[in-house]
């Protein structure tokens, strides 16, 4: 009687240890299966590499011409060239505001410049251009050029390039080109 | 002599054990097979992604002028995709495409050495340049290559 007991508490457990056993299998199997599922995603679907290389991006866009002759309509009218490089012209840009002047007169060079900067950048990313003076505060940027679809939040997946310029009366300026995963257009007012 | 009572009943309460031991080993077989596919399968991708970036940096050197300037979009137009690739490819099946993005779009040359594109495994690789068009407006093209 005695022994028959202890047999069935044997057998209850290796009945626990088997499930024990089965348990830590499948813990091992879903940790296996997330992790290289996440790996394998890329192949076809990524979008190659260097293509999100933001300094790339940065490099072409300021060397690039304007594309198509664009007015000004500052006092007096001024009327860029479809030949006139986009460095050129970001520079008069910022040089004009740092002297004080209007910025919205430069509204349709802006978006002049984000139609650039969306026809180069890979196929749901976002760009943002900002650039900042030098000699002054840093966090009081001369210009931004951004894609509505960008956040203001804080990212933490955002990749970014800089590059410097100068102007003729020896201003230094920051150009800075941030790209991130664009933002789908209902989630920018949540 | 001894009855065996306990080995009888001990047989089918351990069939439950059985099942529960051999489901868990098995789960455990098919997840080391899937991690060794997946393993070798990104090695591969690494390798194909290597190949499609040495081949896109050859057509990029193969568009600019031995002077240094800024290529042409006449003379990337004239390139010819599938030489320079097939010269660089490794033996591997590839698809090369030059792209203009800016100030229009135009697909300015193309090649590949194969009517089928990649099934499964792929690497591609991006290079963008700028070029001079006949109005003397500096384009932005993009050289794209796709390796399996």
């Amino acid at each position: 009687m005695r022994g028959k007991s202890w047999n069935a508490r044997d057998g209850q457990l290796a009945l626990l240890d088997a499930m024990v056993f089965f348990a830590i299998a499948m813990l091992v199997t879903n940790v296996c299966s997330s992790y290289f599922g996440q790996t394998s995603a890329s192949g076809l679907d990524s979008p190659g590499i260097g293509r999100c290389d933001p300094g790339m991006i940065l490099g072409v866009f300021l060397e690039a011409s304007l594309g198509r002759s664009i007015v000004i309509p500052s006092s007096p009218e001024a009327e860029l060239d479809a030949k006139d490089q986009v460095s050129d012209c970001l520079l008069v840009e910022m040089e004009c505001i740092e002297n004080g002047g209007d910025s919205l007169v430069f509204a349709s060079l802006n978006q002049l410049f984000l139609g650039i900067l969306l026809e180069i950048c890979p196929p749901g990313m976002s760009p943002l251009l900002v650039s900042y003076s030098v000699a002054r505060l840093i966090d009081q940027p001369v210009l931004i050029v951004s894609d509505p679809t960008w956040t203001t939040y804080e990212r933490m997946d955002v990749r970014a390039a800089s590059a410097t310029m100068s102007s003729s009366e020896q201003h230094v300026y920051l150009v800075v080109l941030k790209l991130a995963p664009a933002t789908l257009p209902e989630l920018i007012d949540i | 002599m001894r009855i065996d009572d306990s080995g009888v009943g001990g047989f089918f309460e351990d069939l439950p054990v059985m099942l529960f031991v051999l489901a868990g080993i098995s789960s455990l077989i098919m997840t080391g097979v899937f991690a060794s596919e997946e393993i070798s399968r990104a090695r591969e991708n690494e390798e194909l992604s290597f190949i499609a970036v040495h081949m896109v940096d050859g057509l990029v050197s193969h568009c600019r002028p031995v002077d240094g300037g800024l290529p042409t979009l006449g003379h990337i137009r004239q390139l010819n995709t599938t030489d320079i690739c097939r010269s660089l490819a490794s033996g591997r099946h590839f698809a090369a495409a030059m792209i203009m993005h800016h100030p229009g779009y135009e697909l300015l040359c193309q090649g590949s050495d194969s009517v089928r594109g990649p099934a499964c495994d792929a690497g591609s690789a991006t290079r963008l340049l700028n070029a001079l068009d006949e109005n003397g407006v500096i384009a932005i093209v993009e050289a794209r290559v796709v390796a399996w």
